[in-house]
């Protein structure tokens, strides 16, 4: 009856508040190699663990206690629930004769909840509202008008995982294990390789997690088009294998591969890639990469075309609650075209001054193609507002 | 001592591959097919359809651009594509944010995309 109950407010705090990405700066740098040490999730993201909710305030913000309700209520062992919300002001500067596009909304408004019904059972539901970036109705009453619309629910699976290592088998509403998670999507090893926002896929997911490596398979598909809309993804349209393997070293470095195929309607996709890390210490300096290739066909037109994208990243940590970042990012949708191509530089600028909460300052600069006459340089400010329960 | 012995040639070697891929890959010919199926493939449904604006669930401005036959039928529709007319196709000011807010705004198109985007429109903008 009490787990019942549980389950019902659980369900009355998903109808509150649809995104669950990670931090990937975290790892080594927390001190800890796996993202699942963290997170439910066996490759991370969303909802975190005790001992996540421990580090949130021992080691990455300045202090508090980061349990749910910041310590006031714990939870029975076998339910974990959480919250997160995110308030966004952005510039964006997409190089035409109009005027920068300056817009405040919140971004984020997710709950979560995690129901464990044996010791390796478990079913993880995350939902919300979809944020909106340009509404029709921008004041606060208009933005409140939609919310009905937005709902979402972009995961939600059952997993059996009998321990924090070893097998594990999930099925449901996910993201297949695959490259780095940022919490921000525009990056384009996310938003070119069918990680886009929203674009959770259905999944039958194995693999096996250990400290020194990790492997996950999973078959794909998304959600048939009879779905309502809160359960659709929207752009993946394909249906395939996912495949990603990671290898950790000294908890300083880690090297993963990777490789999605995926056949569509209109397209079909292979790719694949490979993911890096590596963590000073003495310098409290994180260097990310990865870079995928990408084949798309699209049988229609009787072409495709090769592309890529790449992101090489470094995060420095300077003071505790404190975070810096500053990378590179690369697309080129056709490798025979040089004008295809992209690259953007970034700025990130974190500060956690308590459990629970975050302030976020990100600059981008975007060259598109070769930067010639035609080709728009673009600009994005963003300031956001987090906070979790 | 020994972090700054790994540090430098890595250095090296990450900042020689960030400008090698900043200079891009390929030659200046383009090839591509101007193809309505490759164009909403490739160009449209990646760089338009996305969550806030022209996908299925939302659908801002009551475009929708999420798939290849009702992208087409919108565009023809809304005669935001005019058949073998690129001066007359709003679509096209839209994507050089002439006189207009700039299409997409989040991630301006190359404009060698563009271009392949009108030699459709110039060969009639057929659904092929």
């Amino acid at each position: 009856m009490r787990r019942l109950l549980f389950c019902a407010v659980a369900g009355w705090l998903i109808l509150l508040s649809g995104r669950a990405f990670a931090y990937p700066q975290f790892q080594f740098s927390s001190g800890t190699g796996r993202c699942s040490q963290c997170h439910y999730d066996p490759a991370g993201g969303g909802l975190i663990t005790s001992w996540g909710r421990d580090e949130s305030g021992d080691t990455i913000s300045l202090g508090g206690d980061g349990a749910f309700l910041h310590g006031a209520w714990t939870p029975p062992s076998w339910l974990a629930l959480g919250a997160s919300v995110r308030l966004a002001l952005l510039e964006n500067n997409s190089g035409g004769p109009a005027a920068p596009e300056v817009a405040f909304f919140p971004m984020q408004a997710d709950a979560y909840a995690r129901v464990a019904f044996t010791d390796a059972l478990s079913l993880y539901v995350q939902g919300g509202f979809r944020g909106d970036t340009r509404p029709s109705d921008s004041s606060i009453g208009g933005q409140f008008k939609t919310l009905a619309g937005r709902l979402d629910t972009n995961e939600h699976y059952l997993m059996w995982k009998p321990s924090g290592t070893g097998p594990y088998v999930r099925a449901g509403r996910f993201f297949a294990p695959y490259g780095l998670r940022f919490v921000e999507h525009i990056f384009f090893v996310q938003r070119y390789t069918g990680y886009n926002l929203y674009d959770e896929t259905y999944n039958l997911s194995a693999g096996w997690v250990e400290d020194e490596w990790e492997a996950h398979v999973t078959a794909f598909t998304p959600p048939p088009n009879s779905f309502p809309d809160s359960l659709q993804a929207v752009e993946t349209h394909e249906s395939g294998l996912a495949a990603y393997a990671e290898k950790r070293w000294n908890s300083m470095a880690m090297l993963g591969v990777q490789t999605r195929l995926g056949f569509g309607s209109e397209a079909n996709r292979f790719q694949g890639g490979a993911v890096g890390k590596l963590w000073l210490e003495k310098g409290r300096a994180l260097f990310m990469a990865e870079a995928d290739l990408i084949r798309l066909q699209v049988p229609a037109a009787s072409a495709g075309e090769t592309g890529m994208v790449s992101y090489l990243g470094l995060t420095i940590f300077p003071k505790r609650g404190w975070m810096v970042g500053v990378a590179h990012e690369f697309q080129q949708s056709d490798l025979s075209v040089r004008e295809t191509g992209r690259n953007a530089i970034d700025f990130e600028l974190n500060f956690f001054p308590w459990a629970h909460f975050e302030l976020l300052a990100f600059g981008r600069y975007q060259v598109t193609g070769t930067g010639g006459a035609g080709d728009p340089n673009a600009s994005l400010f963003m300031f956001q507002l987090h906070y979790y329960l | 001592m020994h972090n700054r012995a790994m540090f430098s040639p890595r250095l090296a070697v990450l900042a020689g591959l960030a400008a090698l891929l900043a200079v891009g890959c390929g030659g200046t010919t383009d090839d591509r097919p101007p193809k309505w199926s490759f164009i909403s493939a490739t160009i449209m449904e990646p760089s338009c359809a996305t969550v806030s604006c022209h996908s299925a669930i939302t659908q801002r401005a009551s475009i929708d651009l999420h798939a290849k036959d009702v992208g087409y039928y919108t565009l023809l529709n809304g005669f935001y594509v005019i058949p073998s007319d690129v001066t007359g196709s709003s679509l096209v000011y839209l994507l050089n944010a002439a006189g207009s807010l700039r299409m997409p705004p989040d991630n301006p198109l190359p404009a060698a995309d563009i271009l392949l985007i009108e030699r459709w429109i110039e060969a009639g903008a057929p659904n092929d």
